[in-house]
């Protein structure tokens, strides 16, 4: 957690000094959500979700190194420089990206899951999109099928409280957005996100329902970005105090603080990781600075399967 | 449809009907959301018959009833025997009476039953017999006749009358039809009946006041003046109140003109453009603010199918304008940079407007918010804050399908539009020697052939350039009106320049290479040479 919240903290200075180009989307406050996923599935179940994607990659196992690169729009970056921001992607890590349009990829994830299921796989797709997408057709068109067909997917709505500038209040009438699930007889629930383990119990009660064939789930977890939208973002539609409030329950200083409670880690090894933690991302940043600016002739790569389509030409 | 009345205080409510199948569209949920979240007077009714086409419901949806549907958005729902005529009037005018007093939204589920195919070709093999026997016990006429019988409000006699005067109207109905001459197809009329031909009269600025305006700035100021002379014209689109819009060109409007005409949207494009034709429907006009042109994908079924085809189906005009903030060149990825004009260049029935300088942004969408047809409108995202001109105070409209002459010359003509213009003006700057006019369209659909055959005819060479990659771009079209309309006038192949036949890449110097600009100046250089 503490990794990604410092990456994405590094990520908005960089923003700031226009060193990071086009859109950042933070996922600040919300770690205890992909830190949860990332310990109660399996290395080999895939995970797919929107824009907000640099902490949700780096917890599926995605090297800092290639995201921050990615960010910088360098060849060594996951997507060799060609999506940014919003785009990483890596199939050996089974992070299934990282989507530009809302509500476009929660289709996609039952896609994943039904190839997982007519291969006989029991490995389960983890979907994740925000509340603002949950209004969004796609969404219902998906539910429908997942439960139809039953597949094995985890439908998360990181209800992070604002679509943008749109609170949830104004975006629909009904408040509890897990009880969109319900209207498709699919187990929903709500998920207190400023816990890592209540995430982590969630998430491996969903998986093992899939594994045992019984279809999908849909939870949503209740978050917080303690930042903007983007970074374009100054979230003035916001109060001091509230920003506050969830300040309080950070999830980062409560799992430390019971790491020390219960004698799981000492101070010393607190500032150990810290430090490494720390070094990493520095580590990182100085990869994305080193790395080249992908070549000219890559323009013309990736776009079809074949190497050489012959329609491809300047 | 719910939304006009609403905002006009009318007491009325509106009634969707959609078949079972139906409901597995993601346009269901939008709309019940919507309609939720907004506090519409609409009843939502789904005829369950059983069947969409010849999948039965079981391999539909896994619900046992459709109206569980309604808990998700918070809203009431209803199952009620939709083969009992007595049982859907009561609880349709219960709800009606509820809904005047109280707008919102309902959902009904009306289980019924299709004693024919899905229509009259498609048979009903894959219907069980015992079904088709149980439903034939269960038929609404026949129970409906009975009861009054029962009752001794109706008499054999009675009904006899009712079944011939029946009979006799549908004789009568089948004798006009027949007795109608066969449609001869005149062009002519085709093509005018895919516009609205209701225009207004131009505007003119009544006074010579002129302030220097970004394009940007230019775009809020026609909004603003739009919102004060057409007082029902409603602005929609995701976060565009009080956060002021992605790109801020809303800001300050909900203060002014309040949140019923300034109104959040869910993310639900597809929605909200189809309420955009219902508003027109009702006579009332509505502005949709795609955050990026990108995303009009999620509403491209509304606008290629219902805004573009009803003002030719049934007269209906669309007074829909759907903003785009269209366009590369600022590192957003491939997401948010498309130029996605080409597919609404080629569909009947929509203008596509692209201005390219502050001035013609502000005519232009006032002409875009004057006209009464669909109208997408682009504006660049990379000329929104770096470019800025003298422009009139007043209000003033740009008559839409007319280019403008950027610059005139000999050697040869350059076609363009959006960002293009600028491009072009820039190559040309660097290569004096090159004497060119520069036309820019402004408007591509309709598109103004005359202004391209007259400087094509003039110069004897034509270059085509758009960002829009290059392969089934608009410069395909212009390239073969060209060639077959000034052939005998051209020196020179037609040239077409265009962004690379690829998805749009995130790093900087590749965005850069992949942009026609890269390439232009050498086409240039070489069509002149030719």
């Amino acid at each position: 957690m503490l990794l990604l919240r410092r990456f994405e903290e590094r990520a908005g200075v960089l923003y700031g000094e226009r060193k990071i180009r086009g859109f950042c989307h933070l996922y600040i406050g919300q770690e205890a959500v992909a830190a949860g996923i990332a310990t109660a599935t399996r290395k080999t179940d895939p995970l797919i979700t929107a824009y907000r994607d640099h902490a949700l990659a780096i917890a599926k196992g995605m090297s800092p190194e290639s995201c921050m690169a990615e960010l910088y729009g360098k060849a060594t970056g996951c997507s060799k420089g060609k999506g940014g921001s919003m785009h990483f992607f890596s199939k050996e890590h089974y992070f299934f990206g990282g989507h530009g349009i809302v509500g476009a990829q929660i289709p996609l994830g039952a896609g994943i899951a039904f190839a997982e299921q007519y291969k006989g796989t029991d490995n389960v797709c983890v979907t994740m999109f925000g509340d603002g997408a949950a209004r969004q057709g796609a969404l219902h068109e998906t539910f429908n099928l997942a439960t139809l067909w039953k597949l094995p997917v985890i439908f998360i709505c990181e209800n992070n409280q604002y679509a943008m500038g749109t609170s949830v209040e104004r975006s629909a009438a009904e408040n509890d957005i897990y009880k969109l699930g319900l209207a498709y007889n699919m187990p929903s629930f709500i998920v207190d996100g400023m816990h890592c383990e209540t995430v982590h119990q969630a998430i491996y009660e969903a998986a093992e329902r899939a594994r045992r064939g019984e279809g999908p789930t849909f939870l949503e977890i209740k978050t917080y970005r303690y930042v903007g939208h983007s970074m374009s973002d100054p979230a003035k539609y916001r109060t001091k105090e509230e920003v506050a409030h969830y300040k309080t329950l950070d999830p980062i200083n409560t799992t430390e603080k019971k790491l020390l409670e219960y004698g799981f880690a000492t101070e010393t090894d607190i500032e150990a990781i810290k430090e490494r933690v720390k070094q990493r991302v520095k580590d990182s940043v100085d990869f994305a600075e080193n790395s080249p600016y992908p070549d000219d002739s890559e323009l013309f790569t990736d776009v079809y399967l074949q190497p050489d389509y012959p329609f491809i030409t300047d | 449809m719910p939304l006009a009345d609403k905002l006009r205080g009318n007491p009325k409510i509106t009634v969707a009907f959609t078949g079972e199948g139906g409901t597995s569209e993601g346009d269901f949920h939008e709309a019940l959301n919507v309609a939720s979240v907004w506090d519409l007077p609409i009843i939502f009714v789904i005829e369950n018959n059983g069947y969409g086409l010849s999948t039965p419901t079981r391999e539909q949806y896994r619900c046992q009833s459709l109206v569980e549907r309604a808990a998700g958005y918070g809203i009431e729902g209803i199952q009620i025997d939709g083969n009992n005529i007595l049982e859907v009037y009561d609880t349709i005018s219960r709800l009606a009476t509820e809904l005047r007093q109280s707008p919102r939204p309902v959902l009904i589920e009306a289980m019924t039953f299709r004693m024919r195919g899905h229509e009259e070709a498609s048979g009903t093999a894959y219907v069980p017999k015992a079904l088709m026997e149980e439903w034939a016990i269960k038929d609404p006429v026949l129970n409906y006749e009975n009861y009054l019988l029962n009752e001794g409000i109706l008499t054999a006699d009675r009904i006899d009358q009712i079944r011939k005067r029946c009979k006799q109207t549908i004789d009568a109905g089948l004798k006009i039809a027949q007795a109608a001459p066969e449609l001869i197809l005149d062009p002519q009329q085709e093509i005018d009946d895919v516009f609205c031909p209701k225009m207004s009269l131009p505007m003119v600025p009544q006074t010579a006041q002129m302030s220097n305006k970004r394009y940007i700035e230019a775009i809020s100021d026609a909004l603003r003046q739009a919102m004060d002379l057409y007082p029902e014209l409603v602005l929609m689109g995701q976060d565009i109140a009080e956060y002021g819009g992605a790109f801020k060109i809303t800001d300050g409007f909900v203060a002014r003109y309040g949140k019923e005409r300034v109104r959040n949207t869910p993310i639900c494009e597809s929605v909200i453009a189809g309420i955009g034709l219902g508003m027109s429907i009702k006579g009332m006009k509505t502005m949709i603010e795609m955050q990026f042109a990108d995303f009009v994908t999620c509403a491209f079924n509304q606008i290629v199918n219902n805004l573009d085809k009803s003002h030719y189906r049934w007269a209906q005009n669309a007074d829909v304008v759907v903003r785009m903030p269209t366009g590369g060149t600022v590192g957003a990825g491939p997401f948010h940079s498309q130029s996605n004009e080409a597919w609404f260049f080629h569909t009947p029935g929509l203008k596509v407007v692209y201005p390219a300088t502050p001035y013609d942004a502000k005519g232009l969408l006032l002409a875009a918010l004057a006209d009464p047809n669909p109208v997408i409108f682009f504006e660049h995202k990379a000329l929104y804050r770096s470019l800025a001109d003298d422009i009139p105070d007043e209000p003033y409209t740009i008559e839409i399908g007319k280019a403008r002459t950027v610059s005139t010359g000999s050697d040869l003509s350059i076609i363009t539009y959006g960002l293009g213009v600028h491009w072009a003006t820039r190559a040309l700057a660097a290569a004096p020697h090159i004497s060119a006019d520069v036309i820019d369209l402004r408007t591509l659909s309709p598109l103004d052939t005359n202004a391209i055959y007259e400087s094509v005819r003039k110069t004897g060479k034509a270059l085509v350039l758009h960002e829009d990659s290059l392969t089934g771009g608009i410069g395909g079209e212009i390239a073969a009106l060209i060639a077959q309309h000034c052939f005998e006038r051209l020196d020179a192949p037609v040239v077409r320049c265009g962004a690379l036949d690829t998805p749009i890449p995130f790093a900087i110097p590749l965005e850069k290479q992949y942009m026609p600009e890269a390439r232009f100046a050498a086409a240039l250089q070489e069509l002149w040479e030719y």
